[in-house]
């Protein structure tokens, strides 16, 4: 009886750091985390070249991570490529705006944010309508991510749904290359 | 001429033969699942004997295997200056191929051979047979715990493997080779999916437990009932199932990530 008391826990524990490395491979490993189904607002881009966009890819601000890629497709009259991106409200909230369209400020001087639910016309994002998108790489040989600009020469804001409008194509090495020696030969 | 002939039809039968057994076999101790629920502790004591005693070899194989992997990653990488990709070098490989494949190929070599030998001795003393002059099923009652347990262990090998053999790459980038830590684990992160990499891996370790299982139960019962014939019943097991293993795992890889 003693010894199959022993064995028994030993089983457990096998199967404890079994299932335990299980679960750490998934959510440290393969970050299983940042599939997490918050849903937050979406915003659209459209770009002449993704290069390697991917979904799933990092949107940031400042280099702050504030959502995801979530669906890249083509638009087949312009052609060119349309990328959806999902914000998280959490990383960056919506802001509460006034019957003219300024954003509330409150007695600090701070803008003063949407909870969760808030829907235009009352919130908007706080990214003006002049921002920009521009896909930019980690490193040398790094993943490719979106860099948002959030502008500031326009009035209005971008309301959850809208597109950012300007928007800076990945960079091609090949495109570069191309152009330095293109310019090298028009100097001679 | 006629001869040869013969002796090669007669070959390629007793092969087609041992195939249909080995499937009788395996409808036969799968119907002896259910009712292993009432008497689950058949399985606790093979798990041990299975799954814990493989414990060792699997963690200090695991562990190696990731810092020679960190090690000649980094040789390699650093060329490009793109040391701090090793992360991913070593996760990807150990979580998509060589965690389920030398896990159970290790699997096959500890607990197989064991199994094998344990079942076809059973045989060659008459154990088996005086079980069922008891009216006892001995494949209800002595394979398939053998089985159950085979399965739910490999897969759980196979988790404790990788995660050492990735702990392991991480001894040998971060301190030993000076490797920036941060970018280590989050270009692991960013790049290793749950759903194609970790859920894949789980998938092969799953399949591989089976077969193993299978065949190295099925070696045993079919053995000839000599010491001879269970010494090589025991080297059958480990030679099948390791091709068996190999061939397999390119099947599901093609299946998985190819064309």
């Amino acid at each position: 009886m003693k010894q199959s008391r022993a064995v028994e826990i030993w089983v457990g524990l096998f199967m404890g750091i079994g299932i335990a490395a299980l679960v750490v491979l998934a959510f440290y490993v393969g970050n299983l985390s940042s599939y997490n189904s918050v849903t937050g607002y979406r915003l659209e881009a459209r770009f002449d070249e993704i290069g390697g966009l991917k979904p799933r890819a990092p949107v940031t601000i400042a280099g702050v991570q504030v959502g995801r890629v979530v669906a890249i497709h083509l638009d087949s009259q312009e052609y060119r490529a349309v990328v959806e991106m999902e914000i998280d409200p959490e990383k960056m909230p919506l802001q509460r705006l006034n019957e003219e369209g300024e954003p509330l400020i409150d007695e600090q001087g701070l803008r003063v944010m949407c909870d969760r639910n808030g829907e235009p016309p009352h919130c908007s994002t706080v990214l003006y309508e002049d921002a920009s998108a521009s896909i930019l790489t980690a490193g040398m040989l790094g993943e490719q991510y979106m860099g948002l600009e959030p502008g500031g020469g326009a009035l209005a804001f971008l309301y959850p749904g809208d597109e950012v409008r300007m928007t800076q194509s990945s960079i091609a090495l090949e495109q570069v290359i191309g152009q330095f020696l293109f310019n090298q030969v028009d100097q001679e | 001429m006629s001869e040869v002939v013969h002796q090669w039809l007669l070959s390629l039968f007793s092969l087609f033969r041992r195939l249909g057994r080995g499937q009788f076999f395996l409808f036969h101790l799968l119907g002896g699942i259910p009712s292993l629920i009432p008497r689950f502790r058949l399985v606790i004591q093979q798990l041990y004997a299975i799954g814990v005693h493989s414990l060792t070899i699997v963690m200090v194989a695991g562990l190696f295997v990731g810092m020679v992997l960190g090690l000649q990653g980094y040789n390699t990488l650093v060329d490009f200056g793109a040391e701090e990709s090793l992360g991913v070098l070593v996760a990807l490989s150990l979580v998509r191929e060589l965690g389920p494949v030398v896990a159970a190929l290790l699997f096959a070599g500890r607990a197989g051979s064991a199994l094998t030998a344990e079942i076809g001795l059973m045989k060659a003393t008459e154990q088996l047979s005086g079980m069922e002059m008891m009216a006892v099923d001995p494949v209800h009652r002595m394979i398939s715990p053998r089985f159950l347990a085979g399965f739910i262990s490999l897969p759980l090998l196979t988790a404790i493997f990788t995660l050492l053999g990735v702990f392991g790459g991480y001894f040998v980038a971060v301190p030993l080779l000076g490797v920036d830590e941060g970018a280590f684990w989050s270009q692991m992160q960013a790049r290793v999916d749950f759903f194609e990499d970790i859920q894949s891996g789980v998938i092969k370790s799953v399949v591989f437990g089976f077969v193993v299982s299978w065949i190295a139960l099925f070696e045993g019962y079919d053995a000839t009932a000599t010491s001879e014939g269970v010494s090589r019943a025991t080297t059958r097991t480990v030679v099948h199932a390791s091709l068996a293993i190999l061939g397999l795992d390119f099947v599901l890889t093609a299946l998985m990530f190819g064309a």
